[in-house]
């Protein structure tokens, strides 16, 4: 305790420069407008930003990305709930409930019960951070290839069960994910495998198109399909609607505010969430979206009412947001001592990192500990920033809704190009998000869940690359996933998890025929 | 009007003959993701270079595939002397362990390096060997027992199976993709043995006695551990060669080759250089554009290994 007191208050000497505020509060600010525009998510403003770190003092830069990615993080919320097109891959979840009670009128209410749950999340995820960065730091060393292996595979096997259209579609689409991420480079060699002769796909797809053309694009297409299907409807109705703007937006405080009944009643969800999500955050390699997604199948199963989940259940809204801000705090720690991230937002800033000259890896927590608590004091008042920010920037974009939907779409179609295009500079790039969005109408018509096959998709090469490491370490022995005991414990965790769908399934059958 | 537009037009669009190189901004093509070590270093080179030349350099980031994205990139740009690519030298090889052919360097005209990345071989300082020979005692003694992890450098991992192929010890070899994960990995008892480069986090945990160099997988000698060898000095035909250096078309002009070469020649002499390399534990120095074809020719010789030794 007086270690971590003495590094504290030597990390505060560090901060006082204005510089890092400033890089903290805009980062924030930046990330907060990047997020909100479906097409430029968090990847994108930190991959513009990385190389300006190089001129900014480590803390000061550092703390300009994570505030970047903590934006985008709430950011990505605000479409998603305004029109059902995320803004970033983790704020998916996030309209299952928000965008249905934005359609009841209630866009304000949404937005704040996502921004509040956002900032609280992150806030006492960030204290977790502090107080628990330098235990966690030396457990995490004990997590090597075989243990992260199956984590992923407990992951895995957790999001497609307890997928909504049942756990065998659920598994079939996590599968199908697997199997689209293994086009491009092994991960292990870097030999070109399902890239029929074509450099640029022996690189494999990148995150960013495919959840771009899963969840923008062909939401837009999906949209305007079901808009033209309700126009040629009203017309054979002969009704004339208003078919200018997307729903009538009601002006009564009520429905834009939240009282403090409401916001008692999404307490536990934020709580749930804010847990959830720090121990994903702390684990290597699995990501917000997990959290986020875990995180709601939990609110939703402790809640007495599940029906009302999917239709605006605010506390679906807190658990999703709550979910994915936890873990950007705890998500530094495999960071600086594995050199693994999270998600490709940390695996941008750990290049930022580098950049500074400062080589995240085991002595990095010993070494650096006071730099790295002054960065923690930073990120948590950060969170101040995008609540002050997120509560300015929300009042006013929520007018968006009143917009034409045609000059809506299209911009949002130009941001979605030409943010896949500005990742690589690469304009085959363009036909991932091309081919994603198909799949992604695929999926919307066929009912097929996106979650499982996202998520899937995202931790695929990293699960191959583990899993052979672990053999080639133990000249291909795979008992070894049982003899080790972390691994172990997981493989079992996903073994009950199955048991325990197929023993409910079997009741729920017996129920039904008694 | 339209006499003065074409004698305005003539005046600036044949100015630039005669102008000195460089006269407009240079491109630069890092073939590896913003803020990884190739591309920090690239950064703090090319912010001096900028000074000498007195045009910007534009940095240009096209990763993927190992490198061989942004070398095919910078092929398909013109060979005016203003496209500029930086690169280690092993990567010329690499496609060769992915089972492809190897990039055909002859396309491409060395200008000048500026890190020599040597690799050195790390064990942990709690195990019962303290020296590459008892490694090797050891090893032979417990075959199947031990477990190597590359951090990052694929030719390095194959000349330490050449070895082992050599001494005929049975040793677990896999291939991680950098030098934290591998850093890691040992700490954390997962491996006994990886390489790391000078400087890497494997490098920073040797140097506060966590880990043990036993020897040196390169082709050169370190003057901070003096004892080690390379493998050419014990016998073995096969060492790794890892030079970052920046490279031309093989027939861009010639005024471009020399003016960049000097100027990376005087931004390397410069003191504000050494001292933002010096918190890295990395040494640039100047090396000559034959000095990266050597380094780039010793390096062709491990791709052999791909076949003598196997996947």
């Amino acid at each position: 305790m007086t270690e971590l007191l003495n590094n504290a208050i030597l990390g505060m000497n560090l901060l006082l420069e204005w510089e890092i505020l400033f890089a903290a509060a805009g980062g924030v600010m930046a990330g907060l407008m990047m997020g909100a525009i479906p097409g430029m998510s968090d990847i994108i403003a930190i991959c513009l930003m990385v190389p300006f770190t190089f001129y900014l003092n480590p803390i000061a830069g550092i703390a300009m990305l994570v505030g970047l990615s903590k934006g985008a993080n709430f950011g990505g919320a605000i479409p998603a709930i305004l029109f059902n097109i995320p803004g970033t891959p983790q704020a998916v979840i996030t309209a299952f409930d928000g965008y249905p009670l934005s359609k009841k009128g209630k866009a304000g209410k949404a937005l704040k019960v996502a921004l509040y749950s956002s900032c609280i999340a992150d806030g006492v995820s960030d204290c977790i951070l502090f107080f628990f960065a330098a235990p966690v730091a030396m457990a995490a060393i004990m997590i090597g290839p075989a243990e992260h292996a199956t984590v992923v595979i407990f992951a895995l096997t957790l999001i497609s069960i307890t997928s909504e259209t049942g756990p065998v579609i659920g598994l079939a689409s996590m599968l199908f994910g697997l199997l689209l991420s293994c086009i491009g480079a092994d991960p292990l060699t870097g030999a070109p495998r399902l890239a029929f002769g074509s450099n640029e796909l022996s690189a494999g797809m990148d995150i960013v198109p495919m959840a771009l053309g899963f969840f923008v694009v062909s939401e837009i297409i999906w949209q305007i399909c079901k808009d033209r299907k309700k126009e040629s409807d009203a017309k054979i109705s002969q009704t004339t609607e208003n078919q200018e703007s997307l729903f009538s937006e009601k002006e009564s405080i009520e429905n834009h505010s939240l009282s403090m009944d409401e916001f008692k009643q999404c307490v536990p969800a934020i709580a749930r969430g804010t847990f959830i999500g720090s121990a994903i955050g702390a684990l290597p390699g699995i990501g917000t979206t997990v959290g986020s997604y875990l995180s709601y199948v939990a609110t939703k199963k402790a809640s007495k009412h599940p029906e009302r989940f999917g239709k605006g259940a605010i506390e679906g809204i807190a658990a999703s947001e709550a979910g994915n801000n936890a873990c950007n705090g705890p998500n530094l720690i495999p960071l600086i001592t594995l050199g693994i991230p999270g998600n490709l937002a940390a695996a941008l800033i750990l290049g930022a990192f580098t950049m500074q000259g400062l080589t995240p890896g085991p002595m990095f927590m010993e070494q650096q500990a006071p730099l790295l608590y002054a960065l923690f004091i930073v990120l948590f008042f950060s969170n101040f920033f995008t609540l002050i920010f997120g509560a300015i920037y929300t009042k006013y974009i929520r007018k968006m809704v009143s917009l034409p939907k045609n000059y809506i779409y299209s911009a949002v179609l130009i941001f979605a190009l030409v943010g896949t295009y500005i990742i690589h500079n690469n304009t085959f790039e363009l036909y991932y998000t091309l081919g994603f969005s198909i799949i992604g109408l695929l999926c919307r018509k066929g009912k097929i869940p996106m979650i499982p096959l996202l998520i899937a998709y995202i931790l695929g090469s990293s699960l191959e690359l583990k899993i052979r490491q672990t053999l080639d370490l133990h000249a291909n022995d795979i008992s070894v996933f049982l003899t080790k005991p972390i691994s172990c414990v997981f493989l079992s965790l996903s073994v009950l998890v199955i048991v325990y769908s197929v023993y409910k399934k079997i009741r729920a059958n017996r129920a039904d025929t008694n | 009007m339209k006499k003065l537009f074409i004698v305005l037009f003539l005046v600036f669009g044949l100015s630039s003959i005669g102008q000195a190189y460089p006269d407009r901004p240079i491109n630069m093509i890092v073939p590896y993701n913003a803020g990884g070590s190739l591309d920090s270093m690239t950064r703090i080179v090319v912010e001096f270079m900028k000074k000498e030349l007195g045009k910007p350099i534009i940095i240009n980031n096209r990763p993927g595939a190992s490198g061989t994205i942004g070398a095919d990139a910078f092929l398909k740009t013109k060979a005016d002397g203003y496209n500029v690519l930086v690169f280690p030298t092993s990567t010329f090889i690499t496609p060769v362990f992915q089972g492809r052919e190897a990039i055909d360097s002859s396309k491409f005209a060395p200008i000048g390096g500026f890190i020599k990345s040597e690799r050195i071989l790390f064990g942990r300082a709690d195990a019962p060997y303290k020296t590459f020979d008892e490694l090797i005692a050891y090893a032979r003694k417990n075959p199947g027992k031990l477990k190597f992890g590359s951090g990052g450098s694929t030719d390095t991992a194959y000349v330490f199976k050449y070895i082992l192929q050599k001494e005929n010890l049975d040793i677990n070899v896999t291939l991680f993709n950098g030098g934290a994960p591998a850093a890691a990995a040992i700490m954390g008892k997962h491996v006994d043995l990886i390489e790391g480069g000078n400087g890497s986090p494997g490098d920073v945990a040797a140097m506060a006695g966590k880990l043990i160099p036993l020897t040196i997988l390169s082709n050169g000698r370190l003057a901070k551990y003096p004892d080690l060898k390379t493998p050419l000095d014990l016998g073995y035909g096969y060492a790794s060669s890892v030079m970052f250096g920046f490279f031309l078309h093989s027939n861009a002009p010639d005024e471009a080759k020399q003016a960049l070469s000097k100027a990376l020649q005087s931004a390397l002499e410069n003191k504000g250089l050494q001292d933002k390399f010096a918190s890295r534990g990395v040494t640039p120095k100047f090396y000559s554009g034959a000095d990266l074809q050597d380094a780039v020719d010793a390096g062709k010789k491990v791709a052999k290994l791909y076949e003598i030794v196997g996947k």
